[in-house]
This record gives C-alpha cells, structure tokens and sequence, in this order.
C-alpha cells in the first residue's frame, strides 16, 4: 500500500471540464469540488449528468480540464486503476446478467474488482446483498427480479469492495414511490464517511439524502450548494393563490385545490415557504430556459 | 406403540429420534414417517441438538448454496489448472452459449463435407477459409458495449478490459479448435495439410483483438473477415495455405500481439465514436 | 382402534399429503426463495439426520450427506424442476441413500467411473414383493426381522427399506455384489418362511416381539470405510 492511499483523501475536484460529442460540449468548462457525504447532481434531461459522472467514473477522458479523484489523475492509466480500486460505479441503465443469480452476479462484478481470494469473496458479495436488502433473494435468477430489486443487485454490485467514491446515475428512476423510499434508506446509509455522488431529477431524492447538491444545465453548473440554499432562491416567490396567477413562471394546482405560483409575486399575495424544487425551477426559468413547472410537473 | 389412527405415539418418535428404536421397529416408523408429513415433523422436534446442530448446519447449507454452478467450459478450464476467479469471468461470456457453439459446429461439418462431396481430390478451400473466421465470432460477442450487459460496470472495474477480453477469447479459440480438429478428420485428405487453418486462426482472431482497442468488436472482427474473404479471393488459395503464406500469417501474428501492448489503454475507456455510447 | 403402522401407510398418504405445501411455498422453492427453503430444511433435515443415524455412525459423513442431499434439492429447484412435494420425504431419501452409498465406495477413479456407469443404468423400482412385504402387519413383520440373522437383516433393510440398488446396498455395507444378490435371496426365502409359519396358529408365540433387542441398535453401515 503506496503511503499516498493511507492517507485517503475523499475529495474530487473537477476543474474546467469540457466534454465534446461531436463537437458539440456536453460539459462546458465544468469545475466543483466534492467532500464526504451524498451530494446530489440535479439537471433535466440532456443537461450533460450522464456525461459528468462517466467522466468522474474514469470510463469517460475530458477533452479538456482537469479531474482528480481521491487524490489521483484517471488520465495516468495507473492512477486511474488506483481509483478504479476504490470506485463503486452505478449507470444509469446498468446491464445484468440475466441467466446469473444475484449472487453470481455480483460475484462476477467482485471478481472484475480484483477480489481474488474466493471465500473473501463470497463473504463480501453476501454482505453487500444482505445490505441492500436482498439476503434472501440472492439465489434468484436476475430474470426472475422486480425492477427495484435489479436496481439494488446492482447497487450490491456498486457496493462490493466498500469503495470510497459512490458514483450512482439516477438510481431510482423507474421505481414505485415505495421502492424509491427503500432505496433513499439505503443511500442516506452509504454517505457516512464514503464520497457519494447521486445523480436524479427528483428533487425529493436531493431534499431528503443530500448535503449539498450541484445543478447542472445545458453542460454548465448553475448552482452548487446546500439543498436549503436552492430552495431559498425562490424564498419570497412562491404564493398559493384561488387561481394560476399570470405573472407565475410556473404554477401549478396542487391537492387541496390551491394554486402553487412560483415568480415573482404580485403585490399583496401571501407567500409561502419554498422547497427544494420551488427553487430548483425558478433556476431553470432564471437561465432562461422558459421551460413552464407544468410540464415539468406532468 | 401407535395410536389410534394409526400414528406413532410421542414415546415412539422420541426413541427413534433418539437412535434407540431397535433395527425391526424401523420397519414400522420409516415407512409412516416418509408418508406423514406431520409425524415426520414430530420425529423432528426430537432431534438431539447435542447430535446435530440445526443452526449450525444450516448456516454450513446456506453457504454451499451459494456457490456458483460451473457450466462445462468452466470445469474443464478448472481442471487444467485456471484460477477460480479467471474461470469464472468466462461464465459470462455471451459467446460461450451452446446455441452458438452448435451452430459453429455445423457449419464447420457441412463445410468439410461439401469438400468432400464437391472434390475429392483438390483443397478443401471453403473449409480452409471458414475455419479461422469462427474465432472472430469469439472476439466480436465477448466484451462490448453490445454483448456485454454489465459492460459500464465492468469497464470502470480495476481488472483490464483487455485481460478480460484476452481471456474471452483465448477460450472461444480453444473451443473453436476443438471443434474444428475432429471436423478435419471428415476431410478429403486429413492430414497435416488439413490444418492449414490454424495459424490463419490465430493470426486473425490476433488481428481483430488489436482492432478492437480502436473500433466496436464487432466491427473490428467483421473487418478482418472481410479482410481474409478478399485475400483469399484475389491470391490464389494455394499461396495462402503455403508455406510461405503461412510465414506471412505467423507474422501477422506477432505483429498483431505487440501492438496489443501501445494500444491496451484503448480497452479501459468508453470511445465516443464507435457507439459505445449509445 | 390399535392399527399397527405398516398398514396404515397409504391412508397416511392420502390423508397428510401436502400437509403445509401450499401452492406459495412450491413457487417460491422452485423461484429461489431462501426463507421457503430454509423452512423446508429446518423441517425435514432433523427427521433425515435421524433416518440416516440408523445407518451411519461417522458424523462428517452423515453432515455431509444431509447438506448434499438438500443441494440437490436447491439445486433441482434452481433448474426450475419442481421437486415432487407429493413425496417430499421419498425425493430426499433416495437422494440420501445414494449419497450414502456413495460415501462408503472408495475414493478413487475405479470409483468415479462406477459412479459414471451407475447413472447410465436405470434404477430398479421396488419389486412388487418388497412392496408386500412392508405392507405385511408389523407384530408379525418384527417378529420375523428379528428372527433373521444380523447380516441377512441389513442387506434386506438396505434394499427393501431404503430403496438402494445391489451396487448401493454392496457399497453400503463394504460386501461384493454377488453376496448382496445371495444375502437378499437368502433373507427373503428366510422371511417368508417364518412369516408363514407365523400364520399358522401353532407356530405362534415362538419369537416374543417384547424381547428387548439389542440395544444399543446395529448399524448395518460400511464403517471401514477410510
């Protein structure tokens, strides 16, 4: 063990990134830093995510910038396999084996982590599955899954080899808001003393499991801070109203019948505490996008 | 000794369970208990813990069901001597399916065949040019983008996407030689003229590995056997099985291998041209 | 109402079968689930560590057999074959017996490869006679057994009670298989004969079934093994 992983340092810093398809930037000169603890990366679709946390997962080079993961260059092919070591890496539509057993399967992925010795294994691929949930369930056939039950097989996967960077690309799409809530337990878990990276675009997963949370839009970062400070963008702008009110730039008609009117408030309306996505929708307005909280909502 | 109904009392289950029931009574309870779940349930309740731990022995279970089943390709690398962990990796090879291998298989047959029935006396060609283009079939479907599903999670892995794909191949060559050998007996004149086939092989299936750090797999491999289709069409096919001919493969060969090494960084990272990111 | 147990047998069957295998616990089994066939083993595993306690007395080998035996039984679950819940019990004695026989053969590749032939052979139902035989009232039956010398007795359980083949029961008890086949005839001829015998009222009352047998129980097991 080279004197450089004892000390382990948790950071990642991305400086100036630019990521090209093309030709055309996904990631425009993208720079942030990230510590200890889950933070969330939120952004509608096409706004780069998937990009970044390619990039950040090593699997991806920048055409230009600089990335530092856990104190090493993923540009050096041997420092990249040092943080290759240390990574846990959940795509956004990660492939199983179909034919495998859970177990088999993360197995597999346990044996690509370079975790030779097969009883060390095996007792690691048990104890990621039984963390998960999925202790029971480890005989099954992939196949044989739910939805939400792949998405933690391959969570257990992420997790074997208790890495030190989580990089998850919205994990909880696709899932049952019961489903989704299990899977918020166990991420809240896994932001103790691991830097994790959770990327979504439901505000609710960042208001209930981040610290910090980055926005990212059209390949640029446009907010990076706590989850309250995103939400106290629009403290002051948001009003319940009987009706839309036509200076909102989103509103939308909520359960008990009211109004829910986000921008700025015309005078005399009674405003109303602002949440995560409050904010985070009047940051999309604000960077001139014109998408409406309607449609963002439906 | 039973009870009314025909079961056996409590007392009886216990000295059985005990291992005290004399060798005739065995004739009585085995039988019931096998077809009375409910007795055989009561039987149970009296095992002695100090005998047999049920905790224990099933934690012992719970880990033997486990253990992952190892499909034929598996246990024979297994017994000539490759590491567990090794062995396993080829368990997910999509390659490796008996579909496929069947398929090649007859194909190779009815090549080996047709030369025979066609000319008995020249080269069996369609057979010779067949042969070494199995394996790339090994090199396209074994790790990539498409035939991977686990291919993002495997690649940001520490292991190299080359060793995993180097092992892949080495043993869908080896299967494709096995299958090959026998088929050549089926030729017109087996002998070692018959196995003008195997370095072509190696060389190709070479040849497209290196490809593939630059290009999709599958383009890679379907380059080369286009590649080997317009030699084989343009150079006349006994130049190519010739001695000289098979120098030149040989070398291929080994030109192949060495800039496998330059070029091995190419298999750890997603390249945005060639579809990997979809 | 004082039935003796050995006629009761198949009204056992009709009667119990199934008893907690409902349609749930099946599918989960076959689908993989853990928690169903734990249950199933902490259930059946006790009652085969007591069969097999009767036949063998090297403790590794009977953890072994056990664990063995309920791998096949996750094993054949795993492969999607329904395992026969009608006769749960039967399913895992034979696999039991096998493993058992298996156990007392040599190690070695003599033995590896009878083992290959063996699976070619198909495996011998039980005659119609040893069928009749367990049905026979018990008083008489045990009265009978326990007139039959040890070594014609543990032959007839191996094959008649435990359902082994010539080549299992010789593996068993450590004997070549043209003494299994002799033992077998042998002990049949003996036992009907003093089944016969007993049916006629004279002959009655010449053995005492309350005798104490020997205890502790013999153990027809091929203990020289290793």
């Amino acid at each position: 063990m080279s004197p450089d992983e004892s000390v382990s340092p948790r950071e990642v810093t991305v400086h100036e990134v630019t990521v090209r398809y093309r030709g055309v930037p996904a990631l425009d000169s993208v720079s942030f830093t990230l510590g200890s603890g889950v933070t969330g990366l939120l952004g509608p679709n096409g706004a780069g995510k998937t990009t970044l946390l390619r990039t950040l997962a090593t699997a991806l080079a920048p055409d230009a910038g600089r990335i530092e993961v856990l104190g090493r260059d993923p540009a050096d092919p041997a420092q990249r396999t040092g943080i290759r070591r240390r990574l846990g890496f959940l795509p956004q539509d990660p492939g199983l084996h179909p034919h495998f057993t859970a177990f088999e399967f993360v197995d597999y992925v346990a044996i690509l982590k370079e975790i030779t010795d097969r009883r060390r294994r095996h007792d690691e691929v048990r104890r990621v599955l039984e963390a998960v949930g999925l202790g029971a369930e480890r005989g099954k056939r992939v196949k044989a899954l739910s939805g939400g039950m792949r998405q933690r097989v391959a969570l257990a996967a992420a997790l074997a080899g208790d890495p030190a960077f989580l990089v998850l690309d919205e994990p909880t799409v696709g899932l049952d808001p019961e489903q989704r809530m299990r899977f918020r337990e166990l991420v809240a878990g896994l932001g103790e003393g691991r830097t994790v990276l959770l990327s979504t675009h439901q505000t609710e997963d960042v208001a209930a499991l981040c610290h910090r949370v980055v926005v990212l839009d059209h390949g640029a970062v446009t907010f990076d801070g706590e989850p309250h400070a995103l939400a106290g963008i629009a403290r002051g702008r948001v009003w319940h109203s009987a009706e839309r009110s036509p200076g909102a730039v989103a509103g939308w008609r909520t359960g008990l019948g009211v109004h829910r009117n986000i921008g700025t408030a015309p005078p005399g309306a009674e405003c109303v505490e602002p949440t995560v996505e409050d904010g985070y929708l009047l940051l999309l307005d604000l960077a001139g996008r014109g998408r409406t909280g309607t449609e963002a909502r439906a | 000794m039973t009870v009314p109904g025909g079961h056996p009392t409590d007392e009886t289950l216990r000295a059985y369970a005990a291992g005290h029931a004399r060798a005739e009574e065995l004739w009585a309870i085995e039988p019931h208990l096998t077809a009375c779940p409910a007795c055989l349930s009561r039987a149970g309740t009296h095992t002695d813990p100090d005998v047999w731990d049920p905790g224990r022995a099933w934690q012992a279970l719970d880990v033997a069901m486990d253990e992952p089943r190892q499909g034929l390709p598996e246990r024979l690398l297994r017994r000539a001597g490759v590491p567990e962990h090794a062995s396993r990796l080829v368990a997910a090879t999509p390659a490796l399916r008996l579909a496929w291998l069947a398929a090649a298989a007859l194909t190779l047959l009815f090549a080996a065949l047709a030369a025979r029935l066609g000319d008995p006396a020249g080269d069996p060609v369609l057979f010779l040019a067949l042969a070494p283009m199995l394996p790339l079939l090994g090199v396209a479907f074994s790790f990539g983008p498409r035939w991977e599903p686990a291919y993002e999670m495997a690649l940001v892995a520490p292991v190299s996407g080359l060793r995993v794909l180097l092992v892949r191949t080495a043993v869908v060559l080896g299967t494709c030689v096995a299958l090959t050998v026998p088929v050549t007996l089926a030729l017109p004149r087996p002998g070692l003229h018959a196995l003008g086939w195997l370095v072509p092989a190696c060389a190709l299936t070479a040849l497209a590995l290196t490809l593939t750090a630059r290009v999709a797999p599958a383009l890679a491999a379907g380059g080369v056997a286009a590649a080997w289709c317009a030699v084989l069409l343009t150079v006349s096919s006994g130049t190519v099985f010739s001695a000289a001919g098979q120098t030149c493969m040989l070398g291929l060969l080994l030109v192949a291998c060495l800039a496998l090494v330059p070029l091995r960084g190419g298999f750890d990272v997603l390249h945005r041209r060639n579809g990997d990111l979809l | 109402m004082n039935r003796p147990a050995g006629s009761v047998r198949r009204r056992g069957v009709t009667e119990e079968r199934g008893a907690g295998w409902d349609a749930g616990t099946v599918a989960a089994l076959v689908a993989g689930d853990r928690t169903a066939f734990e249950a199933v083993y902490r259930r059946y595993a006790p009652w085969l560590v007591a069969r097999l306690r009767y036949r063998c007395s090297d403790r590794a080998v009977l953890d072994d057999v056990v664990q063995e035996t309920f791998l096949a039984l996750w094993r054949a679950c795993d492969r999607g074959r329904q395992p026969q819940v009608e006769d749960l019990a039967g399913w895992l004695w034979r696999i039991a017996a096998r493993r058992l026989a298996d156990a007392g053969r040599a190690k070695g590749a003599r033995a590896r490869l009878h083992q290959a032939l063996g699976a070619l052979r198909t495996r011998d139902e039980p005659s119609a006679e040893d069928q009749a035989l367990l049905g026979v009232e018990h008083g008489r039956l045990a009265r009978a057994l326990a007139d039959l010398a040890p070594e014609l007795r543990s032959v007839l359980q191996a094959m008649t009670l435990d359902g082994m083949s010539v080549r299992e029961t010789a593996a068993l008890l450590d004997l070549p298989e043209g003494t299994v086949k002799t033992r077998a005839m042998r002990a049949r001829r003996h036992l009907r004969a003093s089944l016969e015998r007993a049916a006629q009222p004279s002959a009655t009352g010449s053995t005492d079934p309350t005798t104490p047998g020997r205890l502790p129980p013999r153990r027809p097991t091929g203990r020289r093994k290793r």
